[in-house]
């Protein structure tokens, strides 16, 4: 089982003394892994079929989140990749129904022993404004969703700043 | 965008409903390709068929689900006190 452990320490001055653990990174950041969104295999493999060239992925940070019920990634990102949407979904947000674009998609996740996956439908939603604050900060490009934590096992530990996504 | 296709899944609801519930429907235009047991067969077939246009992949369900992400759509993602 791939296990991915991410923990937040702050390093000593002086080299004699072990990292201590820093619980208000994981609060700050919360917990991210490194993702690269790329087109899904699908599309990939027509492209390559017809001779024509694969886009490079766009890369940024995921933010795991359980309050959501799917996943999500960033609208500009996967556009600029030539997605086309396979449907319409409809939010549930402070003003009332909205509706907003699926688009199929392919998650991996540099850096780690994470498998990658392919999402048959991840809504399409304006992240870019939304940047990952603190030590671990960068683009926001992706939320993990419920549909994808199905499959994982999280463990928070907010004590020690650490979090393990295992698959 | 997917206009006429989410018309045209409106149009063949109860049938299909009655067929093939529970599968997904994969609609181009005014044209259904077919119905199947996941959705990525149903992007692969569309893709290969039609190449890279948008397209409409619907579970056959009387009812759809709402998505909810409530720290997204309230703004509270990285919220600060």
């Amino acid at each position: 089982m791939p296990v991915y452990n991410f923990g937040h320490y702050l390093v000593p001055q002086s080299g004699s003394q072990p990292p201590a653990p820093f619980p208000q990174g994981l609060r700050t950041s919360g917990p991210v892994v490194p993702v690269l969104i790329e087109i899904p295999s699908a599309l990939a493999d027509r492209l390559q079929q017809s001779g024509q060239t694969i886009p490079s992925p766009a890369s940024g940070l995921a933010l795991v989140d359980t309050g959501a019920s799917v996943s999500a990634v960033d609208a500009g990102c996967i556009q600029q990749l030539g997605v086309q949407p396979v449907g319409i979904v409809t939010v549930g947000t402070a003003a009332g129904p909205q509706q907003q674009m699926l688009y199929p998609g392919r998650f991996s996740f540099p850096g780690t022993n994470l498998p990658s996956i392919d999402f048959s439908s991840l809504l399409g939603a304006d992240l870019a404004a939304q940047g990952v604050d603190g030590p671990r900060g960068g683009p926001l490009v992706a939320l993990l969703g419920r549909d994808l934590l199905e499959h994982f096992v999280l463990v928070y530990n907010g004590l020690q700043g650490l979090f393990t996504l295992a698959y | 965008m997917l206009e006429v296709e989410i018309k045209h899944f409106e149009s063949l609801k109860v049938d299909l409903l009655r067929q093939s519930p529970g599968k997904y429907a994969l609609i181009i235009g005014t044209e259904l390709l077919g119905v199947f047991d996941r959705p990525e067969e149903a992007y692969r077939v569309g893709i290969q068929s039609k190449g890279n246009v948008p397209m409409l992949i619907k579970q056959i369900v009387p009812e759809d689900a709402a998505a909810r992400l409530p720290a997204m759509t309230l703004g509270l993602l990285y919220a600060g006190l």
